[in-house]
């Protein structure tokens, strides 16, 4: 008896485990086409070499794109419209139209882009940036990302550090993560942050040296010690 | 390539070593327009809207740890090659965008998350004071400097601003420093052979030490590079100074260095 009640649960779990197969082969790729293209803008499909885009290209799911200096691009992705700036580094990690959803996934490695995402009527969509450091998650709204800094010219982004901690960041405001806390976020900081100082150390450099706080808990891992630079300069 | 599109290119290279990195960030976003800043008279006509007198600037910086000091001999060899207009440049752009990219990611002090910090000072005598609070201690450090007359300058110059069309960013006072290594000769020139890998054949550096501050080798603050000497000879400055770099920030104490900026 009890042999056949196994028997039973493993061929349904055989079954399910084979129509999610089928669901997740079976879903429509989409692609995203250069709709203009100015200096260097090279992409790379896995498996292949660097190549020229150029104005019409599609480039699938998996693609890596490339801007040189004083170079950008134009990408349209179904509802979406990318302007990548110069010299950024970035690739489309996720690209799916199925039933009802839009879902694309984008990892900035470097540099910037700027994101309009459009709503669609009778379609939901689900428009990423992600870097090493942030997460912004969007449904119909233009936004610019660097991958530590985030602007929102319209709607709202949900802006989270790798822990999917953050909040929400609504039109005018702007975000500022850098993956060691929850993202600052505030409305036009960036615009009246004139005067910058006090450094952080990259990641590699800071491991057990950078002030980190555990979630939940006001008390530093380690303080870090900070010194100052001061001097004078000269014009000639 | 046009003499003009090197030209431009010149500019863009050789202002940002100030901005090692903030080429990173060169280009556009979509914001107010420039705001205009006096330009009233000084020494010349660059550097009178950048450092002019009594009044002022914002000096704006990129700290870079000194483990990159190899990768930074490299890349300001590279960044002063390519503002070169009498050779061909482009395989040492690609590889000095590669190398820019790199030491943006991992080289760098992060401001608010940008590379960059900048503080507003008075400037008097075409001197200026500054004080930047808030580095990690106990490490090295190189610094490279520019003088803007905004802080929207700083943020077009560094793509977090739309840029102006009458953004010059050759105007822009920079800190040329650069690894000067080599025997002076006896007319005080020493010459430093192009020594990046993979490239052959590109025109060296002759250094001249007329004021004889050459005393080794070591990072100097050059004046700006004069490529009028055609393509065998190279590039060409004089010796300002001592870089004293890479200096140590120690806690609690205030690292102390001379900057000396030069302008195209």
């Amino acid at each position: 008896m009890e042999l056949r009640m196994n028997a039973q649960k493993f061929r349904i779990i055989s079954i399910a485990v084979f129509f999610l197969f089928i669901l997740i082969y079976s879903l429509p790729a989409a692609d995203g086409v250069f709709r203009s293209v100015s200096g260097k803008v090279e992409y790379r499909v896995p498996g292949e070499s660097w190549k020229t885009a150029q104005v019409g290209l599609r480039v699938p799911t998996g693609a890596h794109i490339s801007t040189g200096f004083n170079s950008g691009a134009r990408l349209e992705i179904e509802s979406a419209v990318l302007r990548i700036r110069s010299l950024t580094r970035m690739s489309i990690d996720e690209l799916i139209k199925r039933e009802g959803v839009i879902s694309t996934e984008m990892n900035l490695r470097v540099g910037r882009v700027r994101a309009e995402v459009k709503g669609v009527e009778g379609l939901r969509t689900e428009f990423k940036v992600s870097s090493p450091v942030s997460t912004a998650a969007v449904r119909g709204t233009i936004f610019e990302n660097d991958g530590v800094n985030l602007k929102v010219f319209e709607g709202s982004v949900r802006f989270t550090n790798p822990n999917n901690i953050g909040g929400v960041v609504s039109k005018g405001g702007t975000g500022t993560s850098t993956g060691d806390g929850p993202p600052l976020t505030g409305l036009a900081s960036w615009e009246n942050n004139n005067v910058v100082t006090g450094g952080t150390l990259p990641t590699q450099y800071s491991q057990g040296e950078r002030q980190l706080t555990p979630f939940g808990s006001t008390t530093p891992l380690k303080e870090v010690e900070y010194g100052s630079i001061s001097g004078t300069v000269s014009f000639h | 390539m046009t003499e003009n599109h090197k030209t431009t290119r010149r500019c863009i290279y050789s202002a940002v070593t100030v901005v090692i990195l903030a080429s990173l960030l060169l280009y556009s976003s979509c914001y107010a327009p420039l705001t205009e800043h006096p330009r009233p008279a000084a020494i010349d006509l660059h550097i009178q809207s950048r450092a002019p007198g009594d009044t002022n600037s914002v000096l704006a910086g990129i700290i870079v740890l000194s483990e990159f000091e190899e990768r930074l001999k490299d890349i300001t060899q590279m960044m002063a090659a390519v503002g070169n207009n009498n050779i061909d440049t482009s395989d040492i752009e690609d590889e000095l965008e590669e190398e820019l990219i790199d030491i943006a990611l991992g080289g760098t002090l992060k401001f608010s998350g940008n590379p960059y910090f900048a503080v507003e000072v008075p400037v008097s005598s075409n001197e200026a004071e500054f004080n930047v609070p808030g580095i990690p201690s106990n490490r090295s450090y190189f610094l490279y400097m520019g003088s803007f007359g905004t802080i929207d300058e700083v943020k077009q110059f560094f793509g977090l601003m739309e840029e102006a069309e009458d953004f010059d960013e050759d105007a822009i006072p920079y800190s040329n420093v650069f690894y000067v290594e080599g025997e002076e000769s006896s007319d005080n020139t020493i010459t430093v052979p192009f020594d990046v890998a993979g490239f052959d054949d590109v025109p060296g550096f002759e250094i001249n030490d007329s004021d004889d501050v050459y005393s080794g080798h070591g990072w100097y603050f050059l004046s700006d590079w004069d490529f009028s000497g055609g393509s065998s000879v190279g590039a060409q400055a004089d010796i300002i100074a001592p870089a004293q770099q890479p200096f140590t920030v120690e806690t609690g104490k205030s690292a102390s260095i001379e900057v000396h900026l030069v302008q195209n």
